[in-house]
Parts: structure tokens; C-alpha cells; sequence
């Protein structure tokens, strides 16, 4: 089966009037990198909620490799959240037991040399960490799985741009070309070169899916340049 | 993946457990050695020596000492429940649900999990006060008595078969309900507990704003609704009980149907929130 994801007509409502994702439905395929672009409050990481369960859509449906979201899903589905969501008292040490336990897709190795990369001390407790390498072992966490979709809300949103070219280079590194990523930021030049594909969404709304080289093709200008075109204040 | 969820939880729990654990004991072992100390003596000898006014500050300071005793075994034991849901509410619908949420495993896993190894720790916990307060009490009256522990325990053990034989003798009631009802009243009740808070701070998930807030309010709500129904159900076996006549063993078996009340209530809320919770995180969970 080559379509990983499907949403159809996929809406959320959180109850005070406006549409959050107002009627989106698109499929996402295999072995290509995905960035979902747009403003803040344009519905992306409501979109990511609901494609990792966190969130229930209001009306429509969402599949992964033809099944609901459940166990199943949440099996091959490698999620990074834009927030920090590992407890402050563990250390990296006792969190890689727990991702060795609940994922059997997880390589403890992987991981381990990631952090031996970066100097990260996996004895460390979480609340000893700073800001951007608590980022850092969440996406060692997240990218040592042998998923067949990354999920990856702003990964490089709050980290240094030496660490960024690090986190890039870590992403493309740990897939394997049969997977999917599915990235939003709002950095779209750090990663356009990467991109394969590309979703515009603005209140809501998806407005454009297609091709990045296609785009900068029609366009004759960057992905970048043109996502400042559309979405010009 | 039931019991790698119970592995972690339990750990995790155990750690806050094993702390609260060790401050009981201390605490125990202080109120021990206060005990047999010279100045509890003092105190004792103060009593049995001098006008009535030394004999009534003594037991005073004595029933004092064992007030505040009981007031922090009580305050630990609800700080560890106040954990047990600040834990709950954090691991599942705060940032760390991100990660909890995420896990490969049934819904009804997670809270299962989240419900047993809380229980069995507050039930060691509930095992760990009787001991510690048991031990003080009889360290407390050999002390006072001038006795040896043993015998204590024997002087306990006796008054006990004399009370409960003098019961059957006068009232024809046998006592073997009310200890079923207490071990089960004790193994069920912290379960019960948890899976009434766990369900509460779940319900708190359906309000818009200040969720964890709206999730204490409804807790407090849950149990006041709880207290009606077992107010009205006791009422009505009451009732049923005096119109049918007035014997001597009357007000044990008005006793135990209070506990069996409370007991039924107790597991028909779990049972109901347990359930609700499934529902809220299986097919309606909205995370902020």
C-alpha cells in the first residue's frame, strides 16, 4: 500500500465558533519528506494532534494504512510534539528503558550513539538539561524508531542554527527511504532544500498541496519566497 | 503491555511511596522511643502521683502527642492521594499525556495501569499505618502499665475474645460479617478511590478552560453525589431494619450495613468512572 495517511473531509471544532481544521482531506504517500507550512494559528499542529490521537476530529476521518488511529497506528507513527514531554525527573538513561519497552521498533544503540555525538551524558536527569538539548534527546528519542511516519511539530523551531544543521542532518540520516516525514515549521528555508512535497494551510484550510521542485518550477522562486508571497501580511 | 504500563507506574509511584514509607517509620520510631523515654515517664509518674490537676495535663500531653501522631499519618496518607491524582492528571492530559497518549496500547490499559499500581501502593500503605500505629499503641500501654510487649499483645488479644464472646452471649451477633466487610472495605477501597479521582480529573477534561481545576471540582461533586446515594440507601435499610423488629444484635447489623453501603457505593462509582475514563481517552480525549 503506497498511501500512508489519508484524511477525508477532516474538520476540528474546539467549540468557540472558529473551525481549527475546516473540511481537509489529503493523502500522503511514502518515502518522501512533507513540510506543512503555514502562518500560527493555520491549523498544523491541530492537524498533527489528530493524526497521532491526541486530538478527535469534529467531523471526518482519519487512516493510517487503512486503519483508524489506536494502538496500531501509534506502533508505526514516531512523533516529536512541540513541547517537551518527558517527566524532569527521569534520566535520558531510565527514558531509553521506557522507548525500549513500549516501541519495539526503537534502537537503543541508535540513540545512544546520537548522544554520544552530541555529548549527552545519558545518566543525565531531564531537569539538569537545557532547553534546546532537552530538543535534541527528544529527537534522538523520536528519530532512533524505525517508523513508517515521522510526525515532527517545529523541530528546529527553538534550537541554535548550528543545532538546526545537526537536526536536519540527524532526520535525514535515521529514515529509511520507505518512510514518510511530515514536518511543520515555520523555518521554511532551513529545510526547503529537503522537501520533497509541501501543505500550505491557512485558517484552517488547506490551500495548496503539490511538489516542492514543481512549485519553485511554476513559481520561479523558492518555496520560501513564495510561501512569503501568499501568506503576506 | 498491561504489565511493562504496571512495571513503570509502579516504579515511578514507588518512589514518592517508599519516601512517605520511610518518614511513617520514622515518625513511629520517634513516637517509640518518646515512649520508653524517661520524660514520658516522668509524665506517667506525674499522673499517678500528684493532685488531680498534674493528672489531668499529663494525660493531656499524653493524648496530645497522640493526636498529632494521627494528624500527620492522616496528612501523609492524603498528601500521597493528592499525589497519586497531581501524577495522574500530569502523566495523562498535561504535557507528559504527549508521550502517555502516544504509547502503543489500549486506552483501558493506561488507566488500569495508572489505577493498580497506585492501589496496591496506597493499600501498602493503608497495611504500613495499622503496623506502625498498632506498634505504638502497644509499646504506649506497656510503657504506661509497666508490661512486656508480649504480654500486651496477649491483654489485647483476650479483651478482644471477651468483648466479641460477651456480644454473641447478649446480642446473638457474630462478628465474622463485620471483619469481611472490614478486610474487604480495606482491600477494595483504594482502588475504588483511585478510579473515582482518576475518573473525576478525567471529567475536568470536557470543560473548555482551567480543565484541572474543573477536574478537583468534580471530584468534590462525585463524592457528594456519592454521600447522597449512600445516605438514602442507608436510610431506607434502616427502616426496613427497625420496622422488622428491634433485637439486641439491632445496632451491629445497622453498623455493617453502613459499611456494606458505603462499600457498594464506593464500587459503584469506581466502576461507572472507570469506565467514563476508558470512554474520555479512547474516543474523546482532547488534549490542550
Amino acid at each position: 500500500m503506497n498511501d500512508l495517511l489519508v484524511l477525508s473531509n477532516v474538520s476540528k471544532n474546539y467549540g468557540y465558533g472558529k473551525l481549527a481544521v475546516n473540511n481537509v482531506s489529503i493523502t500522503l504517500p511514502r518515502g518522501k519528506i512533507i513540510g506543512l507550512l503555514g502562518p500560527n494559528g493555520s491549523g498544523k499542529t491541530t492537524m498533527i494532534k489528530m493524526i497521532n490521537g491526541l486530538l478527535q476530529p469534529t467531523e471526518g476521518e482519519i487512516r493510517f494504512l487503512g486503519e483508524k488511529i489506536g494502538p496500531e497506528s501509534k506502533a508505526r507513527i514516531s512523533y516529536l510534539p512541540d513541547r517537551t514531554y518527558l517527566s524532569p525527573s527521569d534520566t535520558i538513561s531510565s527514558i531509553l528503558d521506557y522507548f525500549e519497552d513500549f516501541y519495539e521498533d526503537f534502537s537503543r544503540e541508535r540513540a545512544v550513539k546520537m548522544l554520544e555525538d552530541l555529548q549527552i551524558d545519558p545518566r543525565a536527569k531531564m531537569k539538569t538539561l537545557s532547553k534546546g538539548t532537552k530538543e535534541k534527546v527528544q529527537l534522538i528519542l523520536v528519530m532512533s524508531r524505525e517508523a513508517d511516519l515521522y510526525v515532527l511539530d517545529e523541530p528546529i523551531a527553538g534550537v541554535d542554527p548550528a543545532a538546526r544543521d545537526y537536526i536536519l542532518r540527524t532526520i535525514l540520516n535515521n529514515y529509511h527511504q520507505n518512510a514518510s516525514i511530515l514536518i511543520s515549521t515555520h523555518l521554511i528555508s532551513d529545510i526547503e532544500q529537503v522537501l520533497d512535497e509541501v501543505i500550505f494551510m491557512r485558517d484552517g484550510r488547506l490551500i495548496l498541496y503539490g511538489s516542492a521542485p514543481q512549485i519553485r518550477e511554476q513559481q520561479g522562486k523558492s518555496v520560501d519566497a513564495y510561501f512569503r508571497e501568499v501568506f503576506a501580511c | 503491555m498491561l504489565g511493562k504500563l504496571f512495571k513503570h507506574e509502579f516504579r515511578r509511584i514507588g518512589k514518592m511511596a517508599s519516601l512517605l514509607l520511610a518518614v511513617f517509620f520514622g515518625v513511629t520510631v520517634f513516637g517509640a522511643i518518646y515512649l520508653v523515654s524517661p520524660l514520658f515517664h516522668s509524665i506517667i509518674d506525674a499522673g499517678n502521683n500528684s493532685s488531680m490537676a498534674l493528672t489531668a495535663v499529663s494525660g493531656i500531653i499524653a493524648l496530645l502527642g497522640l493526636l498529632s501522631y494521627m494528624l500527620m499519618l492522616v496528612g501523609l496518607s492524603f498528601g500521597f492521594i493528592i499525589y497519586l491524582g497531581f501524577r495522574f492528571y500530569r502523566s495523562m492530559y498535561s504535557d507528559e499525556g504527549y508521550l502517555t497518549n502516544t504509547l502503543p496500547v489500549k486506552s483501558s490499559h493506561l488507566i488500569i495501569a495508572k489505577i493498580a499500581a497506585g492501589g496496591i501502593w496506597m493499600l501498602i500503605m493503608t497495611l504500613a499505618l495499622y503496623v506502625f500505629v498498632g506498634f505504638l499503641v502497644i509499646v504506649g500501654y506497656s510503657q504506661m502499665r509497666g508490661i512486656g510487649l508480649f504480654d500486651v499483645i496477649t491483654f489485647f488479644r483476650e479483651a478482644l475474645n471477651t468483648f466479641v464472646e460477651l456480644v454473641k452471649e447478649v446480642a446473638d451477633y457474630d462478628f465474622s460479617t463485620s471483619w469481611i466487610l472490614l478486610i474487604c472495605m480495606t482491600i477494595i477501597s483504594p482502588f475504588a478511590t483511585l478510579s473515582i479521582l482518576f475518573g473525576s480529573l478525567t471529567l475536568g477534561q470536557y470543560s473548555w478552560k482551567n480543565k484541572g481545576l474543573m477536574g478537583i471540582l468534580a471530584f468534590i461533586g462525585v463524592r457528594i453525589a456519592m454521600s447522597i446515594f449512600s445516605g438514602i440507601l442507608s436510610l431506607g435499610i434502616t427502616m426496613f431494619r427497625t420496622n422488622a423488629g428491634n433485637d439486641p444484635e439491632l445496632m451491629f447489623m445497622l453498623a455493617n450495613d453502613k459499611y456494606l453501603v458505603n462499600l457498594l457505593a464506593q464500587i459503584i462509582f469506581a466502576c461507572l468512572l472507570f469506565f467514563w475514563s476508558i470512554h474520555v481517552v479512547s474516543d474523546r480525549l482532547n488534549m490542550e
